[in-house]
């Protein structure tokens, strides 16, 4: 009997006799605890630290390209009248700015008032 | 204070990581049974007793062999079950659990299929008993008082008035004779 599996029912024996014994144990428990301790841990050196931001900006860029070229419509103007034509692409209404100018001359223009041109 | 572990757990902190499987392998029947008095599942109990392997692993460096590694192992396993009952929310439960609750639940749960690739501690335990019930009264004896009520040699010579070389010579032909028993159910490995 190898030394292992002499202490490990060198244990059990004790377990038992202290009637502290779950129902069953796993066969590979030991192992499975090993194998976290023998993990390799990761270490973040200055090459993983600027690949990650690297690979976070291109995850970045590759997004809002992806929102601005597919997730919106596109939405064409045309400088002729569309009365009487066919509309083919998707269309918003427009309104131009008729709102009240000012002359520059008369008085001091206000910061929120148009200029007249 | 004396601790049977302290030359593996030197030899660990100094390097040799695989030593740490003799601990493992001594200890995993009691951490686990502690473990499911909390988790009230066998496997949830494995998972969290994994887990205070690790942590009693990755602080050995601060372990000052102050008290025996056991009770540090095993207050490691109940903060281990504490933070399990904690993040499954159920803290209901934990006011019921005391640490002295014992083996008596093992009898409601004892019809429980032994999972593939497990050891059947009941069948063992059943063996086990009866070995021990057969022993030599001078055997049973030293078999007690280290083994159940964790006696020192000098304490065990006192009780026995034998020397310690006697009482080593005894402890370890009983131990013999009741491994010997639980090697049947072992032999697959």
């Amino acid at each position: 009997m190898n030394d292992i599996k002499n202490i490990k029912l060198t244990g059990f024996v004790k377990a038992i006799l202290k009637k502290e014994y779950p129902l069953y144990i796993s066969k590979n428990f030991s192992s499975k605890v090993m194998k976290q301790i023998n993990k390799p841990v990761r270490e973040y050196n200055f090459f993983n630290y600027g690949l990650r931001i690297a690979s976070a900006m291109t995850f970045a860029v590759i997004t809002l390209f992806v929102m601005d070229n597919v997730l919106t419509d596109k939405i064409q103007y045309s400088k002729s009248s569309t009365i009487n034509q066919e509309i083919l692409s998707p269309t918003r209404n427009v309104a131009n700015q008729m709102e009240k100018c000012e002359d520059v001359k008369d008085s001091i223009q206000s910061s929120d008032s148009l200029q007249c041109k | 204070m004396q601790d049977d572990d302290k030359p593996v757990l030197d030899e660990i902190i100094n390097g040799n990581i695989s030593k740490y499987e003799i601990i493992i392998n001594k200890y995993q029947a009691r951490i686990i049974s502690l473990c499911f008095r909390y988790t009230k599942s066998y496997p949830d109990a494995e998972e969290v007793a994994q887990e205070a392997f690790l942590k009693a692993y990755n602080s050995l460096n601060k372990f000052r062999f102050e008290s025996k590694f056991y009770s540090w192992l095993h207050r490691i396993a109940i903060n281990c079950s504490l933070n399990y009952i904690n993040s499954k929310e159920k803290t209901k439960e934990k006011e019921t659990i005391s640490e002295n609750s014992g083996l008596t639940e093992h009898k409601g749960v004892a019809s429980v299929e032994t999972p593939y690739n497990a050891y059947n501690m009941q069948i063992m335990a059943e063996k086990i008993e009866s070995v021990y019930n057969s022993l030599p009264e001078d055997l049973k004896l030293v078999i007690k008082l280290r083994d159940i009520d964790d006696l020192s040699y000098d304490e065990i010579s006192k009780v026995t008035k034998l020397p310690t070389g006697t009482i080593k010579s005894k402890l370890h032909r009983a131990r013999e004779i009741l491994t010997r028993a639980l090697e049947k159910y072992t032999e697959d490995e």
